[in-house]
C-alpha cells in the first residue's frame, strides 16, 4: 500500500516509520538520564555524537573547532536536561543547542574580526593574499582531482555563506531534516526556515559561480 | 515557466517540479543549471557521511565529567532547585560570603605588611560557560617570593575548590554558620601536620593562603601534590598528609578496549562513576594524566604512579575505568 503512494508520501511515511523507534529509546533514556543515570546520559551522547559533530563541522568549517563545539553542546544538554520538556524529539533539541553553540563561535570570531559576517575559507580577506598550495605532482585519477576541486569549491563557498544560511543549509541538504523539524530546532517558524533556505541556496548558487562546472 | 521561474523554483524548493523539469527538457541553459544544482546537492549529501574523530566520545564525556565532578555542572538532579529554591539559597551564600569577607578583613588588618604585596586576580573556569560561577579572588606571589610556574593554574584550582565549597554550603543548611566556620578555619595556620607546607618567613605567599582551605575534596589534593613537584627554590615543601579515602578499584585498559589490569588508585585519578579517565605513558616511562576539560598533560599522584608501573604499560594512551569494589 505504501508503494502506491507518491515518491515523496512513501519517503516521509519510511522515515517516520523508522525514526519512531528511536525518539521513544530517546525519551526512555532522556526520562533515566534526568533522574541522575549517567549512563543513560552517555547512551543519549553515543547515539547524537556523530550527528552533532557533523553539524558542527560544516556550521564552523573546522574539525577540531567542531570537536569543541561538540563537547559544548554536549556539557549545555547535560545542563539543560531538566528542562527538556520533549516538545520535540531530543535529536532536535540536540541540534538545536549545537547550532546555538556554532552561532557563539562564530559570534566571538566575528568579534575578534570586527565584522559580522565571518569569513571561515582559508584565503584572508583583507587583500594579502597568501601563497597558494602548489597542486599535488602526484599523479592521479582525473576524476578524483575533479571530485576533490569540486568538493573543496562548495567547502569554500559554504564557508562565505552568512550563518542563518550556513545553518539552513547545513541541516536541510546535508542533515535532510524536513523544515519543521529545523523550525523547531532553531527556534523559528516552518515559513522562515523555507525561505531562509531559498535565499541560502540562491547564495551558494552565486558563490559556486565560476568554481563549478 | 520561464527561466527566471525555474531558477526561482529550483531555490525554492531544492529540486525540479514536474513543470520545471519540463521547462529544463527545453531549454539547454536551464538543464544545464539543473544538472549543476543536482551535483551540487549530491556533493552536499556526501558531506553527511563525514566522520568524526575516533577519540570524540571519550573528549565529549570526559568534559561532561570534569564539570560536573568539579560541582559547576549543575546537574540535572539539582535542576528543580532553579526555579523555587536556587534564588534564596544564592541569596544566603551571599551573605554568607560577605561576612567570611568581613572577617577575613578584620583579622587581616593588624598585620598590614603581610598583604601589601597580593595583587588579587582572578581567572574564569576552564570552560566554564556564562551560566558557571567564577573562582573566588585568589592573592597573588608577594613580592620577592618566586612563584611555580604553574602557580596560575594552581591558584584557578584553588579557587574552583573554595568555589565548590561555597555551593555546598549553599545547599546544606544552615549556610550562614558553613560559611563562618569555614573563614574561621582559613584564619588558622593549618595544624602541624606531617608535610605541612610551610613557604619561607614573613608574608605568607599566596600559595599558603590558597591551600589554607580545608583539604576536604580531591582538588586540594591535586594542589598539593602539584606544589611539590613545582617548589620554588628555597622554599620548604613537604608531602601533605593526605586524608584520601579507600582508594577505589580501578580497571586500566588502553583505547582499543584492552584491560590491562586492576589496581587501587585514589578517588582523584578514577573518580567513582560510569566516566573514565586517560592517562599516557610515554617512551621514558612517565606517567601523566590528561586533563579531561583543557587537555594539558598533568602529573599523576606518586601512588598512582607507583600502582600503575606494576602493570608495565607500553607508550601510549590508557583509560581508567572505576569498578566497584
Amino acid at each position: 500500500m505504501i508503494l502506491a503512494l507518491p515518491y515523496p508520501c512513501t519517503m516521509f511515511l519510511l522515515s517516520w516509520l523508522t525514526r519512531q523507534p528511536a525518539a521513544d529509546t530517546d525519551a526512555a533514556e532522556v526520562a533515566r538520564a534526568r533522574d541522575g543515570d549517567e549512563s543513560a546520559f552517555e547512551a543519549l551522547v553515543s547515539r547524537h555524537e556523530r550527528t552533532v559533530w557533523r553539524v558542527c563541522r560544516r556550521m564552523l568549517g573546522d574539525p577540531d573547532a567542531a570537536t569543541d563545539a561538540t563537547q559544548d553542546a554536549f556539557l549545555r544538554v547535560y545542563r539543560a536536561l531538566g528542562r527538556f520538556r520533549g516538545e520535540a524529539t531530543f535529536r532536535t533539541w540536540v541540534i538545536g543547542i549545537a547550532i546555538n553553540v556554532c552561532r557563539n563561535h562564530l559570534g566571538s570570531a566575528a568579534a575578534r574580526l570586527g565584522r559580522h559576517s565571518v569569513p571561515l575559507d582559508d584565503s584572508p580577506a583583507g587583500g594579502e593574499s597568501r601563497p597558494l598550495p602548489l597542486p599535488d605532482p602526484a599523479p592521479g585519477p582525473e576524476a578524483l582531482a575533479r571530485a576533490s576541486e569540486v568538493r573543496e569549491a562548495l567547502e569554500r563557498a559554504m564557508k562565505r555563506l552568512a550563518p542563518e544560511h550556513r545553518e539552513v543549509i547545513v541541516l536541510a541538504e546535508i542533515q535532510g531534516m524536513p523544515h519543521e523539524t529545523i523550525a523547531a530546532a532553531i527556534g523559528v517558524r516552518a515559513g522562515t526556515v523555507k525561505s531562509r533556505l531559498s535565499r541560502a541556496r540562491a547564495a551558494l548558487r552565486k558563490e559556486l559561480e565560476g568554481v563549478w562546472p | 515557466m520561464s527561466c527566471e521561474e525555474f531558477i526561482r523554483t529550483l531555490e525554492d524548493e531544492g529540486a525540479p517540479t514536474p513543470a520545471a523539469a519540463e521547462h529544463a527538457r527545453g531549454c539547454a541553459a536551464c538543464r544545464r543549471e539543473l544538472e549543476r544544482w543536482s551535483a551540487v546537492r549530491a556533493e552536499l549529501q556526501a558531506m553527511r557521511s563525514e566522520d568524526p574523530p575516533p577519540f570524540l566520545h571519550t573528549r565529549v564525556m570526559a568534559h561532561v565529567e570534569s564539570v560536573r565532578s568539579s560541582g559547576s555542572g549543575r546537574g540535572v538532579l539539582l535542576s528543580w532547585l532553579r526555579p523555587a529554591v536556587a534564588g534564596p539559597l544564592i541569596v544566603l551564600a551571599l551573605a554568607a560570603g560577605l561576612g567570611a569577607l568581613q572577617v577575613w578583613r578584620r583579622a587581616s588588618a593588624p598585620a598590614p605588611n603581610a598583604t601589601r604585596g597580593l595583587v588579587a586576580e582572578t581567572r574564569p573556569l576552564e570552560d566554564a560557560g556564562p551560566d558557571n560561577e567564577r573562582p573566588a579572588p585568589v592573592a597573588a606571589a608577594p613580592e620577592g617570593v618566586a612563584a611555580p610556574p604553574n602557580a596560575t593554574r594552581v591558584a584557578a584550582r584553588a579557587g574552583e575548590t573554595r568555589a565548590k565549597g561555597r555551593r555546598t554550603e549553599a545547599q546544606s543548611p544552615p549556610p550562614g554558620a558553613a560559611a563562618s566556620a569555614e573563614a574561621d578555619r582559613a584564619l588558622v595556620p593549618p595544624p602541624p601536620v606531617a608535610g605541612a607546607i610551610d613557604v619561607g618567613h614573613g608574608a605568607p605567599p599566596a600559595d599558603e593562603i590558597a591551600a589554607a582551605a580545608p583539604s576536604r575534596d580531591a582538588a586540594f589534593e591535586e594542589i598539593s601534590v602539584e606544589k611539590v613537584a613545582a617548589a620554588p627554590a628555597g622554599a620548604r615543601l613537604a608531602a601533605r598528609a593526605s586524608p584520601r579515602g579507600p582508594a577505589p578499584t580501578c580497571r586500566v585498559e588502553s583505547e582499543d578496549g584492552t584491560v590491562f589490569g586492576v589496581v587501587g588508585l585514589p578517588a582523584l585519578e578514577c573518580p567513582p562513576g560510569p566516566l573514565f579517565r586517560l592517562i599516557t605513558v610515554a617512551e621514558d616511562g612517565a606517567m601523566a594524566r590528561l586533563d579531561p576539560a583543557t587537555r594539558a598533560a598533568e602529573p599523576l599522584s606518586p601512588s598512582s604512579r607507583a600502582a600503575l608501573r606494576e602493570l608495565r604499560l607500553a607508550p601510549g594512551r590508557y583509560r581508567l575505568l572505576p569498578v566497584a569494589p
